[in-house]
């Protein structure tokens, strides 16, 4: 009944960062596009050892912490001179100095959901199944191994040599992960 | 493979991991990564021991007698606490401002620390930052209780509704509201965004499938990839650069609770930096009593050190000296206007010293309450807002006494 398992891509197990880091290069260096570094914390410097690009998280920020301001000041001025108009001590109605404590916080606020909710989203997370969970070796990731996965969408991905090819780069250990 | 691991951790061989030479390590006894793991997640994994109920429901009886006390309040008002103006917070206020200044210790260790590169922050964030969680959550009861019709505090939050009222945005007590919420909502998120590779981890180590689920449910499907770790560590990064301006905003917010009012003595410029230094001195005490605790009962000596100790004594002693600073500068004052020291003064433009005598609590709160009434007559009867009439006041003060005692008796 079952029908032949579709790979998902090849996993390398490496012990140090510093194989890791090497390899990364190595990867990057034979053109795969579709592949990723796994690591328990994070490792300094692998982003150019794997040639990404800077994040785009702090563009989120930026726009999202200046959308909060810029309404926590709009609903102050709104409330305060159109909504509900109060003289306070003779101060005039937009008196924008009491205001500017409410419109830092507000900038903050959506600046810190900005930061999380941009992460999550470009990380395509929260998502419960990776089909790199599959492997029992992968639940090392979390603790004191390092791993590089290469997936079969990637146009040069050939099982056989993809796997030969990440042994050369001195992996501990190479797998096939199924789907 | 065990042999392996222990091969590249020999001090010899840590310049694979730390390039700078010859600094002390912070973790002590060479310890693998697995190991490091181990310790951490054991105080998880362990079955409950039997004490651990015993302190729990010491913890319970005490938060009972919470309950109880607020029923109390909510059923008779905030004369309970001796509070018998509508315009002083009372005994609610002292709770408030000490429990959001422990909170700020947290927030310090996570966000200020970590944009200054101190790497032994990351022993003691976590205790930290669940510190500031717990403290903000306490610190928020009180703006809440402290309105005595509890169940209009809602009122203090801008929605529109069938009274067509919307909140007054100069009072610092809306300020407030959205400082301690917003805080409190940056800290659970700077705290979650910390914790989701531990959950990982403890997912990868779970043996129950129950467990596995539920931490792969809260680890968000983390994989320890190096493209999430780019956007995590710039979201992390950005999130303690917000934390650090906002934790310093708090406290600042919190002491304007006073300094906005016109009370002789708290109407001054030093309150912000005073209050915030006061507030990362004791929350840091706190932080060390917890750690001590914690390190000592979860066995992490070898992870907290005596060194983090020392690091958090010395951020104790700048704090402190600088609260030294602004209790010398309150005596300094007095000396400086040849006033006698136990007198509390107007220090504002235009206006004299005036002595008013030794204040006890309550005439301290009857006094704010003139305070806020003085404004407004003058406001009545001149274009200026800043001259505070002494005759004015104590006729005010004498009013508002006699009102105290009729609406006593």
């Amino acid at each position: 009944m079952a029908a032949p398992a579709k790979i998902f891509g090849a996993l390398a197990e490496f012990r140090t960062t510093k194989e890791l880091f090497h390899a990364c290069e190595k990867v990057r260096d034979a053109g795969y596009k579709t592949w990723d570094a796994h690591s328990p914390f994070p490792v300094h410097g692998l982003e150019k050892a794997m040639g990404l690009s800077p994040s785009r998280v702090p563009w989120i920020v930026l726009v999202a912490g200046l959308t909060g301001a810029s309404g926590g000041m709009l609903l102050q001025w709104w409330v305060s001179t159109t909504a509900y108009p109060l003289v306070i001590s003779g101060k005039p109605l937009f008196s924008w100095q009491a205001f500017v404590p409410i419109t830092f916080e507000l900038g903050v606020l959506f600046g810190a959901l900005g930061a999380v909710l941009g992460m999550l989203h470009l990380n395509k997370l929260p998502r419960y199944y990776n089909a790199l969970f599959r492997s029992r070796r992968f639940d090392r990731v979390t603790d004191n191994r390092f791993f590089i996965s290469i997936e079969s969408r990637d146009p040069k991905f050939d099982a056989a040599q993809t796997m030969k090819f990440l042994e050369s780069l001195g992996a501990m250990h190479v797998e096939l992960v199924e789907d | 493979m065990a042999t392996a691991e222990l091969e590249i951790f020999k001090p010899e061989n840590t310049d694979v991991y730390d390039p700078v030479d010859g600094r002390h390590p912070l973790v002590l006894e060479h310890k693998t990564f697995h190991s490091i793991t181990e310790t951490v997640a054991r105080p998880v994994e362990w079955v409950t021991p039997k004490a651990w109920w015993a302190y729990f429901l010491v913890s319970l009886s005490l938060l009972g007698v919470l309950g109880v006390s607020v029923i109390y309040l909510f059923w008779e008002g905030t004369g309970i606490w001796g509070l018998n103006n509508p315009v002083g917070w009372g005994w609610a206020i002292v709770n408030f401002v000490f429990w959001v200044g422990i909170g700020h210790a947290g927030t310090l260790i996570s966000a200020i620390l970590f944009l200054f590169r101190q790497k032994w922050r990351t022993s003691i964030n976590r205790f930290a930052e669940a510190m500031t969680i717990f403290a903000v959550m306490c610190a928020l009861i009180f703006p809440g209780i402290h309105v005595g019709r509890v169940w209009v505090a809602y009122w203090l939050l801008p929605f529109p509704n069938q009274m067509g009222t919307w909140p007054n945005f100069r009072s610092p007590l809306l300020w407030d509201v959205f400082a301690v919420s917003i805080y409190g909502t940056v800290s659970v998120l700077f705290w979650y965004v910390g914790l989701i590779p531990d959950l990982a981890t403890l997912r990868d180590r779970a043996k129950k499938r129950i467990a596995r689920l539920l931490y792969g449910v809260f680890s968000l499907g983390w994989r320890g990839s190096a493209r999430h770790w780019l956007n995590y560590e710039k979201a992390y990064l950005i999130l303690a650069g917000l934390a650090t301006p906002l934790v310093l905003s708090v406290h600042t917010i919190v002491s304007f609770d006073f300094a906005v009012s016109q009370l002789p003595g708290w109407h001054t410029t030093i309150f912000p930096p005073y209050f915030v230094a006061g507030a990362i001195f004791s929350g840091f005490a706190m932080v060390i009593t917890l750690t001590s605790i914690a390190r000592w009962v979860f066995k992490l000596e070898n992870l907290v050190t005596i060194r983090h100790f020392e690091n958090m004594a010395k951020i104790i002693l700048v704090t402190g000296s600088i609260v030294g600073y602004a209790y010398a500068m309150e005596f300094f004052y007095r000396l400086v206007l040849r006033q006698p020291l136990r007198t509390v003064h107007v220090h504002q433009p235009r206006v004299r010293p005036v002595r008013l005598g030794l204040l006890d609590h309550g005439e301290l709160q009857r006094h704010l309450a003139a305070d806020f009434l003085v404004q407004k007559s003058a406001d009545e009867h001149s274009d200026s807002v800043r001259g505070v009439d002494f005759r004015k006041y104590r006729h005010v003060v004498r009013a508002l006494r006699h009102y105290g005692d009729v609406a006593a008796s």
